[in-house]
Parts: C-alpha cells; sequence; structure tokens
C-alpha cells in the first residue's frame, strides 16, 4: 500500500517535471492549449493520476491528494505563466509590425509671433505697472502747441533744431507728427490733478531716414507729479526699470547732466557695458552706454499747465523703445524692425505667452 | 565742439590725463562724445630705406622697390622721381588709413605686379607739402620704426554741446567750467592795450532799427594793412587741429577767436564799401550772395548790415561775396557786434545756413566780451597783418542784462533729494561767476554771469550746484504710493490691443510694425484721399500721407515676400489709421493677411492656398476669445474685396471689421499674384462692445448620452446655409450643435447639397425610436417649408 502512494507521488513528480521540460518548447498559444488538455484536461495525465487515487483508502487519498493538490497548483501556474509569455511575445510582435518611422515630420502647424518692439514695450509697461504707473496714449498728428510751446520750447529755440520735424500738409505748420512722446505729459497735466503716475508708450517721428535713424520710431514717457518728488526718486525708479529690465543685478548706472528744455535739472543715465568678441554685454566693463533722458519737470512745463510748482515737483523721463530692443536682444540693425522681412520676423519675433508678468520675471 | 589738449592747456593748467578731463568734462554736463589720440594713425605708417629699385615690366613710368624696414623687407609700386635706392622715406603698409586723401589703402595689382602697400607723400600724410614726390627722411629718423614717435602727440576732444551751453562753445569756456569745477584760475590772453594811431574811414549806424534789442551794441575798428598772405603754421595747426581749413591769415584770426574765446566776428575788405555801414531790417525780399558763393533769398524781417548801395553780410550769419577780404586786401574793417538770438535763429533757420557764427550768436554770446574780441583780434592781426589800425567805433549802448533770480537754498535737498549745506552752496555759486545782489536768512538773491544766458530761475540754479556736487551723489529713494487710489494699467482700448495682439499671434500669425504713412496711390477707394493727411516734408512720396487703411503695408509686405520665394504670408498688425488731423481722427484698428500656401508641402495632405474658410475660422476664433457672440456675417460691397468671397462682422448693426478675398482688380496695383485674402477691423468698435455688459451663459450638463442623426438637403444655391440650420435650431429646443460635413454644387450650380449632423440632446429622459422620428420628420417638414430644401434621396 505504502508503496502505492508514493508511486502516485512520484509519478506526479515525474509528470509535473516532464510538463517543465516539454512547455520550454512551446512557442504558440494552440500549443499551449494542447499541454494544458494533456495534462490538466478531463482525460489529462494528471487527471487519470488522480483518478487512481481511487482505490486507495481514505486516510491515504487525503494524504496523498494534499500532496498532489500541490503539485496540480504548481503545473497551472507553470502553464498560466508561460501562457502570459507567449501572449507577451505575440503582442510585442505585433507591436513592432506597427512600428512607425518617427523621424518623419508632424503636420505643419503655423506659428504665430508678437513683434520685438511690442515685446520690449510690454515688458517695460509691465515692469512700470507694477511700480503703479498707469497707461496713457496721445495722438500721433500733434498740434505744435503741445509738442514744443508747451514743452518750453519756444519757435526759435535751437532744441527744436534737433527735432526733425514732419508738418502736416496745409496746416501752416501748426499740426505736425510728434517728435517724442513728451507732448502726452501736457495733455495728462492739463486734464488730470496731481498725484499723477503715468507713462506714454507710442509712435513718434522725425524727418531722418539712415542707417541708425528712422521716420518712425517708438518712445515710452514717464511722468510723476506730487508733493515731496525728489530727484532720488526719479534715480531709484530708473534704477528699478533698468536692472529688472535688463534682468542684471547691480547693473552699474550713471547719472550726469544733460539738457531738455521741459526738465530742469536734467539728466542723462548710461550703463555699465563692455564689447567682448564684437558682443556687448551689459552690466560690466568699463564702457558707457547711453540709455535714457530724463530731469525734474520744468517750473514753466508746470506753470503752462496750470500746476502749481509750490505744492508739486515731478520728474520726467523717455526712452527709446528700439534701442532697449537692440541692446537686450541683440538686434544691430535698427531699420530691420520695420522691414518685416519674414526670416527676420521669424528669428526675433517672441512666442505669444500673455502679457509680460513682473512676478514672473519674462 | 571740438578742441585739442594743448589748446586747452593755453586756457588752464592742468595736471590730469586726457582720461580724467573726460571723465570731469562729462560729469558737467559736457559729454565727451569722442577723444582721439591725434597721431593713434601714424603708428601704422613705418620708417624704412629703399634698397633696391628695378623698373616696372610694364609701365615705363614706375618702379618696383625693394624697401627695408628692419627685420622685414617689403616689396612696393612707386612713380615718384625720387625713390631711389638708398632714400629714408615713409611707407603704408596695405588696409592703412591714408590721411591726406581720406581712404584706406587696399590691397591691389598696380599693372599686375602686387605690392604690400605704398610709399608715402607729405599730402597723403596730412603734412604741408615742401617737395614733391615721396617724403625724404634725414638721419633723426630710424628705420624700423614707426612715425608716431616722431610727430608730437595731442588730444581731439569732441563734445556734444546741448543747445543752453552756447556758452562753452569755445575752448575758453570750457575751461572756464573746468576751472569751476577744481578752483583752477584761467590764463588771461594777451590783448591789445594801445590806442589806434587814425581815425576809422568807417561808422556804425543803429539809427534805422526799429528794435535796438536786435543789436543793441557793435564796435568797428578800421585796418591798414601790410599783406593777408596764409596765415602762420601755428595758427593753421591750431585750426586744422579742429577740423576747420585755413583760409586766409584775415579769416583764420576770424575763426580762431571764434573757437577761442567764443566771440564771433567779421571782416569787411573796406576798399570794397561804400559810405557808412548801418545793421537794418529788411523791408523787402532780396538776393544775397553769401562768402560761400552760394545765392540766398532774404525776406522782410530779415537782420542785415547795407553800406550806401548794397547788403554786405547777415548779420550774425554770414557775411556777403561782395564785401569779403582776399589776398589783395589792403583796407580792414572789423565788425564785433551783438546781435539778437532770436533774430539770428529765426533767419538762419529758414536759410538753412549752418555757419559757427548763427550757432554762437542763436545760443547767446557773452555781451560783455564785445571789447575783449576787438582788441585780441587787434593784436593778432596788427602783428600777423601789421600796418596800423584805428580808433574803434561804436554804436548803441551797454547792454544791461542784469537778471535777479531769487533762489531759496532750501529748495535743493526738496528737489534733488539730499542736503548741501549753505556755504557748500554759496561757494560753488561764487566759482561759478554768480553774483550775490542781496541776502536774506536762507534765501539769496543772484545774478547769473553774463555768458549764462540758460539760468533764469531756481531750478537752474539747482542745476549748477548738482552740477559740481556730482549727479553721482543723488541717492535713491523709493516713491511712497498712497495704495489706496489704484486704477487700472491700462484703458480699455489698449488692453484689447494687446488682446487682440496676444490671441492672433496665438491663432499662428506674426505681429508686424509698419510705417504710418504710405504712399498716395495707395490709398483706396481711389480717390478718396484727404489731402490734410499729406505731410508738408515727406522722406518720399512712398511714405507721403498718414493711411487710412492697415492693409497697404501689409499687401506690399506679402507681395516681397512671394518676390523672395516666401510662399506663406501669415501676418496681422494692430496699429493706428487716421481719419483726419484732429485728437479724435486717430482710430485703432487690426489688419490681418494670410497669402500663399495655407500650409507648407506635407506627405499628410495635398498642397492649397489660404481661402475665405481659413480667414472665416481665425476670426471666429478670435471673437471666441474676446468673448464676443451673436454678431452677423453679411455680404460686402468694401472695394478691397472680392465682392463674392468676402463678408463683414455686424454687432448690433455696426460694422465691426470686413474681410475677403483681395479684391482681383487690386493685385496687380499691390503686384500679387498668389491668392490672399485680407481683413481689417475696428478695435475702438471692439472696445464699444466689450465696454457693454455681457451675457451670462448657463452651463447645461446632460447626464444622458446625446443622440446623432444625419440629413442630406438640396436648396437652391441662393440660400445660405446658415438659413437652414437657424431654421432647424427653432425646430426643438433638444436640438444642439449642427455640423455641416459635406458640400456640394450640381453642375449648373444652380442647387447645393448639404450633409448636416444634428445634435439631438436627451435632457431628462431617453426618447424612443418614435420620438426620435417624429423629431426628424419636424426638421425634413420644417425645411422644407421654410427654406425650399428637399431632403435627398439615395
Amino acid at each position: 500500500m505504502e508503496k502505492n502512494i508514493t508511486d502516485i507521488i512520484k509519478k506526479a513528480k515525474e509528470l509535473s517535471l516532464n510538463l517543465k521540460q516539454e512547455i520550454n518548447h512551446i512557442k504558440d498559444l494552440k500549443e499551449i492549449d494542447l499541454i494544458k488538455i494533456k495534462y490538466t484536461g478531463k482525460k489529462g495525465l494528471f487527471t487519470l493520476l488522480l483518478k487512481s487515487m481511487a482505490d486507495l483508502n481514505n486516510d491515504d487519498r487525503a494524504k496523498v491528494g494534499k500532496a498532489i493538490n500541490i503539485i496540480k497548483k504548481d503545473i497551472e501556474k507553470i502553464i498560466t505563466s508561460h501562457k502570459s509569455l507567449i501572449e507577451n511575445k505575440v503582442l510585442n510582435e505585433s507591436l513592432e509590425k506597427e512600428k512607425i518611422d518617427i523621424s518623419l515630420p508632424g503636420r505643419p502647424v503655423l506659428r504665430g509671433g508678437i513683434h520685438p518692439i511690442s515685446k520690449t514695450m510690454d515688458e517695460i509697461i509691465s515692469i512700470l505697472g507694477a511700480l503703479d504707473f498707469n497707461v496713457e496714449e496721445g495722438p500721433h498728428i500733434e498740434d505744435d502747441y503741445f509738442n514744443f510751446t508747451a514743452l518750453n520750447i519756444p519757435e526759435d529755440h535751437p532744441a527744436r533744431q534737433e527735432h526733425d520735424t514732419f508738418y502736416m500738409h496745409g496746416c501752416n505748420k501748426k499740426k505736425l507728427l510728434r517728435t517724442h512722446t513728451s507732448p502726452i505729459q501736457i495733455r495728462v497735466m492739463k486734464e488730470k490733478k496731481p498725484p499723477i503716475k503715468i507713462i506714454a508708450p507710442g509712435n513718434t517721428y522725425r524727418c531722418d531716414d539712415d542707417a541708425t535713424h528712422s521716420p518712425m520710431f517708438h518712445q515710452i514717457e514717464g511722468l510723476v507729479v506730487d508733493k515731496n518728488i525728489s530727484m532720488a526718486n526719479l534715480k531709484w525708479t530708473i534704477k528699478e526699470l533698468l536692472a529688472s529690465f535688463f534682468n542684471v543685478k547691480n547693473l552699474p548706472m550713471r547719472f550726469r547732466p544733460s539738457y531738455f528744455p521741459f526738465t530742469e535739472p536734467s539728466a542723462e543715465v548710461d550703463i555699465g557695458c563692455e564689447i567682448e568678441d564684437g558682443k556687448l554685454i551689459l552690466g560690466k566693463g568699463k564702457k558707457w552706454l547711453e540709455v535714457l533722458g530724463c530731469g525734474m519737470v520744468n517750473p514753466k512745463v508746470f506753470k503752462n499747465c496750470e500746476i502749481d510748482n509750490n505744492i508739486y515737483s515731478g520728474f520726467a523721463f523717455g526712452l527709446g523703445v528700439e534701442r532697449f530692443a537692440m541692446l537686450k536682444y541683440g538686434i544691430t540693425d535698427l531699420r530691420m524692425f520695420y522691414e518685416n522681412d519674414h526670416r527676420w520676423l521669424k528669428h526675433y519675433s517672441f512666442r505669444p505667452t500673455g502679457f509680460p508678468n513682473t512676478l514672473k520675471g519674462t | 565742439m571740438k578742441f585739442t589738449l594743448s589748446w586747452l592747456n593755453e586756457h588752464i593748467k592742468l595736471n590730469k590725463s586726457e582720461i580724467q578731463i573726460s571723465e570731469l568734462l562729462t560729469n558737467l554736463g559736457l559729454e565727451v562724445e569722442s577723444l582721439d589720440s591725434t597721431n593713434e594713425n601714424f603708428k601704422n605708417f613705418l620708417i624704412c630705406k629703399i634698397v633696391k629699385t628695378e623698373k616696372h615690366p610694364n609701365a615705363d613710368r614706375l618702379k618696383v622697390c625693394e624697401i627695408n624696414y628692419g627685420k622685414e623687407n617689403f616689396k612696393v609700386v612707386c612713380g615718384a622721381s625720387n625713390a631711389v635706392e638708398g632714400l629714408k622715406t615713409i611707407f603704408a603698409p596695405n588696409g592703412t588709413y591714408i590721411p591726406g586723401t581720406n581712404f584706406k589703402l587696399e590691397k591691389k595689382s598696380i599693372r599686375g605686379v602686387e605690392g604690400d602697400g605704398m610709399l608715402c607723400s607729405e599730402k597723403e600724410l596730412g603734412f604741408p607739402e615742401k617737395i614733391d614726390g615721396i617724403i625724404e627722411l634725414d638721419n633723426n629718423y630710424d628705420v624700423g620704426k614707426t612715425l608716431n614717435n616722431y610727430v608730437q602727440n595731442d588730444f581731439l576732444f569732441n563734445i556734444g554741446l546741448t543747445p543752453n551751453r552756447g556758452d562753452c562753445a569755445s575752448v575758453r569756456g570750457i575751461a572756464r567750467d573746468i576751472a569751476a569745477s577744481l578752483n583752477l584760475s584761467l590764463i588771461k590772453r594777451n590783448i591789445n592795450s594801445k590806442p589806434g594811431t587814425f581815425k576809422s574811414n568807417l561808422k556804425w549806424d543803429l539809427g534805422s532799427l526799429n528794435d535796438i534789442n536786435d543789436c543793441p551794441l557793435i564796435y568797428g575798428r578800421y585796418f591798414k594793412i601790410n599783406k593777408n598772405l596764409p596765415s602762420p603754421s601755428w595758427l593753421q595747426k591750431r585750426l586744422e587741429s579742429v577740423g576747420l581749413k585755413p583760409i586766409s591769415s584775415l579769416v583764420d584770426i576770424t575763426n580762431y577767436i571764434l573757437y577761442d574765446i567764443g566771440r564771433p566776428l567779421h571782416v569787411f575788405d573796406a576798399s570794397k564799401i561804400n559810405g557808412d555801414l548801418k545793421v537794418t531790417c529788411l523791408n523787402n525780399e532780396e538776393k544775397f550772395i553769401g562768402l560761400d558763393k552760394k545765392e540766398y533769398i532774404l525776406s522782410k524781417g530779415d537782420i542785415v548790415i547795407k553800406d550806401n548801395e548794397k547788403t554786405v553780410s547777415i548779420a550774425g550769419i554770414m557775411g556777403g561775396h561782395n564785401s569779403c577780404v582776399d589776398e589783395n586786401t589792403k583796407h580792414v574793417f572789423l565788425e564785433v557786434a551783438y546781435f539778437s538770438a532770436h533774430r539770428v535763429a529765426k533767419t538762419g533757420r529758414r536759410l538753412g545756413i549752418t555757419s559757427d557764427a548763427r550757432y554762437r550768436f542763436e545760443r547767446g554770446i557773452d555781451p560783455k566780451g564785445l571789447i575783449e574780441g576787438l582788441e585780441y583780434s587787434t593784436a593778432l592781426i596788427n602783428s600777423i597783418c601789421g600796418g596800423s589800425f584805428s580808433d574803434y567805433v561804436e554804436a548803441g549802448n551797454s547792454i544791461n542784462l542784469i537778471k535777479e533770480i531769487k533762489y531759496d537754498f532750501n529748495i535743493f535737498e526738496k528737489l534733488i533729494g539730499f542736503p548741501v549745506n549753505k556755504n557748500r552752496q554759496k561757494d560753488i555759486l561764487d566759482k561759478l561767476n554768480f553774483s550775490v545782489i542781496k541776502e536774506e536768512k536762507d534765501v539769496i538773491y543772484l545774478s547769473p554771469p553774463s555768458w549764462r544766458h540758460d539760468i533764469s530761475i531756481s531750478n537752474d540754479i539747482v542745476e549748477e550746484i548738482l552740477r559740481l556736487e556730482g549727479y553721482d551723489n543723488i541717492p535713491d529713494k523709493e516713491i511712497i504710493n498712497d495704495s489706496s487710489k489704484k486704477n487700472n494699467l491700462f484703458s480699455l482700448s489698449k488692453n484689447t490691443q494687446i488682446n487682440i495682439r496676444e490671441s492672433l499671434a496665438k491663432l499662428g500669425l506674426l505681429e508686424v510694425i509698419t510705417f504710418t504713412f504710405i504712399s498716395e496711390n495707395k490709398i483706396i477707394p481711389i480717390g478718396e484721399l484727404n489731402s490734410s493727411l499729406k505731410l508738408e516734408n515727406p522722406i518720399s512720396r512712398e511714405l507721403g500721407i498718414m493711411r487710412n487703411s492697415l492693409l497697404p503695408n501689409l499687401l506690399d509686405i506679402a507681395s516681397r515676400n512671394f518676390s523672395r520665394g516666401i510662399e506663406t504670408t501669415n501676418i496681422f498688425e494692430v496699429g493706428f489709421v487716421y481719419e483726419g488731423v484732429g485728437t479724435e481722427d486717430q482710430r485703432s484698428n487690426f489688419a490681418v493677411l494670410i497669402s500663399g500656401n495655407a500650409f507648407k508641402k506635407n506627405w499628410h495632405y495635398p498642397k492649397r492656398d489660404f481661402d475665405f474658410y481659413d480667414m472665416k475660422s481665425l476670426l471666429l476664433n478670435l471673437f471666441d476669445e474676446l468673448e464676443i457672440s451673436k454678431f452677423d456675417l453679411v455680404r460686402t460691397t468694401n472695394e478691397w474685396f472680392h465682392p463674392g468671397v468676402s463678408a463683414e462682422l455686424v454687432y448690433k448693426g455696426k460694422k465691426i471689421l470686413s474681410f475677403g478675398e483681395l479684391h482681383p482688380s487690386l493685385k496687380n496695383k499691390f503686384k500679387i499674384k498668389q491668392s490672399t485674402i485680407i481683413c481689417e477691423g475696428s478695435i475702438d468698435k471692439i472696445c464699444e462692445i466689450l465696454g457693454q455688459v455681457k451675457e451670462e451663459k448657463k452651463l447645461n450638463i446632460s447626464p444622458l448620452l446625446p443622440l446623432k442623426k444625419d440629413f442630406a438637403f438640396i436648396i437652391n444655391s441662393n440660400i445660405s446655409a446658415e438659413t437652414l440650420i437657424e431654421e432647424i435650431k427653432k425646430v426643438d429646443s433638444k436640438i444642439g450643435e449642427i455640423t455641416v460635413f459635406d458640400v456640394y454644387n450640381n453642375e449648373d450650380k444652380s442647387e447645393l447639397s448639404l450633409a448636416i449632423e444634428v445634435e439631438i440632446i436627451q435632457q431628462h429622459k431617453v426618447l424612443n425610436t418614435q420620438e426620435i422620428g417624429l423629431l426628424m420628420d419636424d426638421i425634413i417638414k420644417t425645411v422644407e417649408k421654410k427654406v425650399g430644401a428637399k431632403l435627398r434621396t439615395r
């Protein structure tokens, strides 16, 4: 009797061993099913073996049954895991066939962009906007009064000669294309009461056309009028603007005396730079580069705008947008801004990322 | 304003390097625009010796010389007869800038022989010409050295003078500012102190001036000179050092004094003058030939100098050719005048004469410097031209320009933001030659120096103190904001401009920025140009009028792109157009242009051109981003567009924009061949819509699946697809989105087949077959009845 038990277990182990050997040669799912039938099917080898246990007594059957069941589970496990192995292989083979050339181009998409002048203006506006300046605009076709006279530039003033002015036809030189954004100062001061804290971006025009001058260009004007505004406030504002715009920490900056009829005292502002291998590097070196003009609002201008300069003081500044764009983005030819050459635009335009946010630093 | 360091040193003793002086000047507001070493370029010229000469193989008059420069030998082709073996001379290698003839020496072959450079003549180096041929050097020069070792060095400063600082349009003026800053004193010039030996044959007459301020004071002196030869070399060199051309002793002396002390002078040939000279205001227009031999038309109101028969000078601007000094001049009359800045500016600007005299007069000259100018020039004329001179003559009265400016010492800190004590302020003003008229506690009454016409108010005085104290000392102080008064950063208009720009760029269009003036020929509709928008003085006819539309510039770009082989143009501009010269006539617009290939050649789908529907979806996307809906598209009669392939977008009866295919007749005008779709819209009108209260949208999400049913209808071509869709929408509230998925015309284009998918939203319950059938029948019946459409049967 003992012998019979051991025989059955031995046989079962043998079967299990055989299966392991056999299954390793199997390559497809059909064969795996056949193997399954061969061993565990209704008439399978293992099933037959189990049936042979019927001859045993209950005690023995329980003993053998336990051992055999473990082996049976093992066999089933082997079959299933080998099956999924093959399934995986089959899937991988079919996926391999579906392989495409990933190097082929995708469908064309048109790429848009923002002109570097707009981008530069937006950046400056957002920096100053964060300092609580508001944006004002004014007409491009201006009155002589706002462009010159009210700004303390009377008709025979030599400063007028520095403004090559476009005049409108048949208006007896009374209407002109504004030569700077400063007339907006006058318009705002005549309209609003202090405190005033504005910037005025926009087109400006001078009758000058060569490699370094464009008949139309862009400026941004700043004006602050309030009680107790000093040149120290001006210097702080300009420092904030330049450091933030050029994104250079401790940007060397120089204020030096200059002259504008509408500000007194007046200053021009230079930033430190260096030319290395023909490339301009801002923020270090011994060269100075002029970037903007500014000063304290001339009391004569206040008078023209009926603001009492015993109570109020103010400062103004003006900068050239093209110059700022050229310095920051390494654009060397001023005239290309208006050529709108497709290749140039594609190179220098900016992805539309929404209005720049000073908090993001873009 | 140009001057050299050596010239400056004649006025002030400075123990500073040229770099230090340059920084000092810039910090004083006299910006040094350039600083050049005058012999910098001479470093490139080499002292060498001719070691061998041979006849040029292809030219009889030329020689091929071998020259030695210390360790190196060069080959050079030379035509000078004095180029002989053993001669020590100057060699300029290829690439050297030749100052005398103002060109850069390039490598080239001369009759088949290529040399390494050239041998130089005196003229080529900009030296006085003493001999023919190339320079001959003596034993003081060593072969192997460069020429700069033998030419005295100097530094040329070029100052960008601001219009207020006329007082610094002279070497002494600049020295004066330096003296104030460094607390130094100026070196005085030697001037004449002797009286004349005879009475002047000519006198001044100011009697005919209506306004004595046009010429309040004038001096004159008569000279009988021995000769008016070329001036001595020291004087020529001085003038040349600042870029002036020497002419003759008399002219050079006046130019020299003008640059030296800022005093304009004029010399007449007295023998060409008939009777006394009067300063007068012209009553009539007249022609005048200037010293430059050009003809000018003088007008009524110009201040001139006349003798008994003719105009001899435009006061303070330019002398006349009819009375100018020349090499035969023996009798000279010197003019030392004070002319009104305003008159000189006005006439000078109208005539377009930019003379050194005008430059100084219109910025204001020192009214107290007339006698000095007179006696300084007398000394120089007498010593250089010899002869004798008369007592001076004068007319007019001394000029009283005393201004009294009230200045409160406290204003400095208030305006600048840091304190400078009272005594320091007073000290600075004293150094700058301000005189104190009266002094109270914190207030002082000042008179500025006679040469500072630009100082009239407290702020000017603050700037003077700040200039000397140093702009570097200004601290930086944050502005304290009243945060309760926060306004919007932008106006609605500016905000909308930026939003439209962003949206269009996101939709795949490149932003362009173009000039706001265009050619008159490009104003559409043709013949409807507003001539008040023309420029009086345009750069060119192409830029002659303020634009009424953004489209012409965009079309020009498309045309240019195409001619450059760029097949796709996808651009937009957000800018301004002008309906008139008034402030209200400036309009904010945007325009889009898509032209050529809709996408580049690819392997996914066939190439096609941009069409109307590309633009339509662009614009609908834009309006979606702007959150504007409920507008209508109607056909347009706008001249820009193909009448059949264009539309305008209307909101509550207002036209917002129009778009469509460029009118075929305009294609030629703009030199455009490819298919081009354009759009122009009004941002002002969009702002009006955005300014209105928005309707609230309701969100309705049904948990049930929507049904989709397809139909194909045949309709008359005159009926728009939209009419059909709108009718279907009205059939039942359950009808959702309607999608057109196929369109085709029959052969004669009289009928159109439209295939549509209708979405049926199951709001509260699932519809059964019968209910769906009824709804579909309803749709079919409605379109049959309302638009005459028939269901297409298969």
